[in-house]
């Protein structure tokens, strides 16, 4: 039986690894592009109230109202590419319920991760848009509403990891959780809109409306924006699988020590046999006679072979091998 | 392999039956002790207490009407936290759940039957506090006609609430914080479904001509709700209830 | 590997009952692994257990006796390996064999508020969907506690409560009976009266097959036919009793000690 390596196989360095710092680059290249275009070359826009963003060809109507539009270009992005990642962080939860595989179960908190950096920042931009647009620093109209509630599951995510201690049902639990925030997420989002208020007017952006010289930056920021994310997430990943390796590397260690003690029990075990037990299930009277230096190979109860680290790391067992 | 060959093989139970026993026992102790449905009732009236601290400045009882679908609705959420918490407790005393989890007992219907008391709790001392709310807050307001069918979105919320909320109860008994950790994910996702049964509440208590489209849009809003949270909670309880 | 024990007569300090050749074995597992990670609770247990076997399994902390145990009880599903109990694919069918698995743990698992009555029909309930009254009445009787059936088990004492904790886990009439630690809390008059009821449960039904991890070397060897020790998720020995030696043993058990999480 081999040695369980699903940990190590969260970040097996595959293709997608290799794009990383070309994805990191060229995503961080392009939305700076989107984010220059957008305050040198793209047309100004009005204020909220329309449905479309009309373009006014040279006039200038007030600055907060046309740099507050020009956030939308960071903005938007930033939420899209969030939610996006979390629609990872939920797929991953599914295959961590499905399989049982801690892979999965690291790749989804890795996810969540993510998200909740982007939400912080969808957040952050959404707030300095609702300050120049409307002048005031928080109104619960339903975008940010939205990302608000967004936040808090995502933190109520890590808070829920924080106060379990057994590996195992944590991981099941923020499986679950995670899926049931990524369910709610949309209902917030539609119900928050549709919902009609009479205080808060909603405001439908159509973005398809965009003209070309609005629409290129605006892509651009996106593209660039989900590759900034893909990045991240792979950092992160690399990060988080490295740390649960060395948690599984002392474990293994811990298990070193274990096995010299086990020279002691085996030789009980033989005076036992001796004085005529009847045994099952534990190490045939053929095995070798174990000895304070040798870690003994043990057929049948016990995993056959031992990890090629435990030979690497114990040059005494190497002996073993040939008994 | 031949089976024991000095017995039959037990008869498979029926679910509805698993279901009524699993129902019939959360029932019983309640009746037996009262425990909870006191201590919620208290609670509720705690509530209303500081409301009365808040809304002492407010002269016109008219005015609160505009904003009692909101209040309503926020005490009926704090009560239903320390519900669900209580409701727990006995599971996980004496690890009854796992002596459940021994027989072949269908996790969902586990499921069923817990959010089933759950909402019987709940619709219990909603049926107390809602008519105190009334004598607190509303004695002396002008009610819209419109006003009985606040019981629409009071049943739809209450459902949502005891099904998302036993789902994420189950998970947060045996935790650190146990308490507070049910209010830090229950209050999130049960978000829309609030927004969209105060609109609801507060359209119908303020019975503006005209407005009653959007009370039925937001009541369907809120159903579309409880169908899907619920279906979710469902499929998921078997993963959040095993040990 | 390990050949399943042919049932010899027991000796009568073991039990009344003796092990029954011809009858499926109670437990048969390969290579049944429980891990998460490298965190590896069981690692690779064999495990073959005859009918009408009282096993004790011992072993040193973070050893792997609960989680064994809960396998066994079908609350958790190994990551690899095959269980048959009964003669039953535990991974397949587990809702066919949990009517016929009985556990008695440290924690009493009955409703403080109910009474004991109460708590056995509620049980009973769930195995056969109508309670079985006849049966509820006879493990009252069993347990001693008939006097007392309508008082709520929260009046009860610790003793009272895990005798009551037997009849509720003998309700559905369990062919194998899964026992982890009950002598918790017990004061040595209440674990003698536990002992005695533990007798008539094994006489009660022939062949049923009981497994309890214990703490208590003394105990756990007296009641059994057979030991089972368990470190870090392997098993170091299983045998019959018949024909240990007994300080050796007591030697081996010593020593697996050692392998405990530190």
């Amino acid at each position: 039986m081999d040695r369980d390596d699903s940990t190590r196989a969260a970040a097996r360095p595959a293709l997608w690894d290799r794009c990383v710092p070309f994805a990191l680059v060229a995503g961080t290249l392009l939305v700076i592009a989107g984010v220059v275009w957008t305050f040198t070359l793209a047309p100004f826009a009005q204020g909220a109230t329309l449905s479309e963003p009309a373009v006014i060809a040279g006039q200038q109507i007030t600055t907060k109202l046309l740099l507050s539009q020009k956030i939308f270009y960071l903005h938007v992005p930033v939420a899209v590419a969030s939610f996006a990642v979390m629609a990872f962080a939920a797929f991953w939860a599914v295959r961590f319920l499905m399989t049982g595989e801690r892979r999965y179960d690291i790749k989804s908190k890795t996810a969540m991760e993510v998200t909740l950096v982007f939400v912080v920042a969808t957040m952050i931009s959404g707030d300095l848009w609702t300050r120049f647009e409307w002048g005031v620093w928080w109104t619960w109209e339903p975008r940010l509403t939205t990302y608000f509630i967004l936040m808090l599951l995502v933190i109520g995510y890590f808070i829920l990891r924080n106060a379990m201690e057994d590996p195992e049902r944590r991981a099941r639990f923020a499986a679950v959780f995670g899926i049931v925030a990524f369910v709610d997420a949309p209902i917030s989002f539609m119900i928050t809109r549709l919902v009609p208020s009479s205080v808060h007017p909603v405001v439908f952006r159509t973005d398809s409306g965009l003209p070309p010289m609005m629409l290129i930056p605006f892509l651009l920021g996106l593209f660039g924006m989900l590759l900034v994310a893909f990045a991240l997430t792979r950092i992160a990943l690399r990060v988080n699988t490295d740390a649960a390796e060395v948690e599984e590397l002392k474990e293994r260690l811990e298990e070193q020590d274990a096995w010299r003690e086990r020279a002691a029990a085996d030789e009980a075990l033989e005076r036992l046999r001796a004085a005529g037990a009847k045994l099952s299930g534990s190490r045939p009277a053929d095995a070798p006679v174990p000895d304070a230096t040798h870690t003994p190979e043990v057929v049948g109860s016990n995993p056959a072979g031992m990890s090629p680290s435990h030979d690497a790391a114990d040059p005494s067992t190497s002996s073993s091998k040939e008994a | 392999m031949a089976p024991q060959p000095h017995r039959a093989a037990p008869a498979r139970p029926s679910t509805f039956a698993q279901y009524r026993a699993l129902l019939a026992k959360d029932l019983r102790q309640e009746v037996r002790t009262r425990e909870m449905l006191t201590s919620m009732v208290v609670y509720a009236l705690l509530v209303l207490t500081v409301y009365g601290a808040a809304l002492a400045q407010v002269g016109d009882a008219i005015e609160v009407v505009a904003f009692a679908g909101g209040l309503l609705w926020a005490l009926i959420v704090f009560t239903s936290l320390l519900g669900l918490n209580r409701s727990f407790a006995h599971e996980t005393e004496s690890g009854c759940l796992e002596g459940i989890l021994l027989a072949p007992v269908d996790r969902a219907v586990i499921f069923l039957a817990k959010a089933t008391a759950n909402l019987i709790f709940l619709a219990v001392v909603e049926c107390i506090t809602v008519p105190l709310f009334f004598l607190f807050f509303l004695s002396g307001a002008e009610l819209a006609a419109t006003t009985p069918l606040i019981v629409l979105p009071l049943v739809v919320g209450t459902v949502g609430v005891a099904g998302v909320g036993t789902l994420l109860a189950t998970m947060t008994i045996d935790t650190r914080g146990r308490d507070v950790l049910l209010a830090i994910l229950l209050i999130p996702v049960i978000f829309p479904l609030l927004y969209a049964c105060v609109s609801a509440t507060s359209v119908a208590f303020m019975g503006v001509a005209g407005t009653l489209g959007t009370f039925w849009t937001s009541l369907a809003m809120a159903a579309a709700y409880d169908v899907v949270m619920i279906a979710a909670a469902w499929g998921l309880y078997a993963f959040a209830v095993e040990g | 590997m390990a050949s399943a024990i042919r049932g010899q007569g027991s000796s009568a300090a073991t039990a009344p009952a003796a092990t029954d050749p011809s009858a499926p074995l109670a437990v048969s597992a390969r290579g049944l692994t429980k891990r998460f990670g490298e965190r590896c609770a069981l690692d690779g247990v064999d495990l073959a257990v005859p009918a009408g076997a009282f096993v004790s399994i011992f072993g040193p902390n973070g050893a792997g006796k609960t989680t064994l145990l809960r396998q066994l009880a079908l609350l958790a599903r190994p990551t690899a390996g095959t269980l048959a109990m009964l003669g039953v694919d535990a991974l397949e069918e587990p809702d066919a064999l949990r009517p016929r698995i009985g556990l008695i743990s440290h924690r009493s698992m009955l409703y403080g508020d109910l009474s004991a009555e109460e708590n056995l029909v509620f049980f009973s309930s769930l195995y056969r969907g109508a309670p079985d009254r006849a049966r509820i009445d006879e493990l009252l009787r069993l347990v001693e506690l008939d006097h007392r059936r309508h008082d709520p088990v929260r009046t009860y004492s610790r003793g009272m409560q895990q005798r009551l904790s037997i009849a509720r886990a003998l309700v559905n009439d369990p062919d194998l009976v899964l026992l982890d630690e009950p002598y918790s809390g017990l004061d040595p008059h209440a674990a003698e009266l536990f002992d005695d009821l533990i007798a008539r449960a094994r006489a009660e039904r022939a062949h049923r097959t009981f497994i309890m991890v214990s703490h208590d070397l003394d105990k756990g060897f007296a009641l059994c036919s057979h030991v089972l020790i368990l470190a870090r998720g392997q098993v170091i020995l299983m045998a019959e009793k018949e024909g240990l030696d007994r300080d050796a043993f007591r030697e081996l058990y010593l020593a697996t000690v050692g392998m405990g999480v530190a």
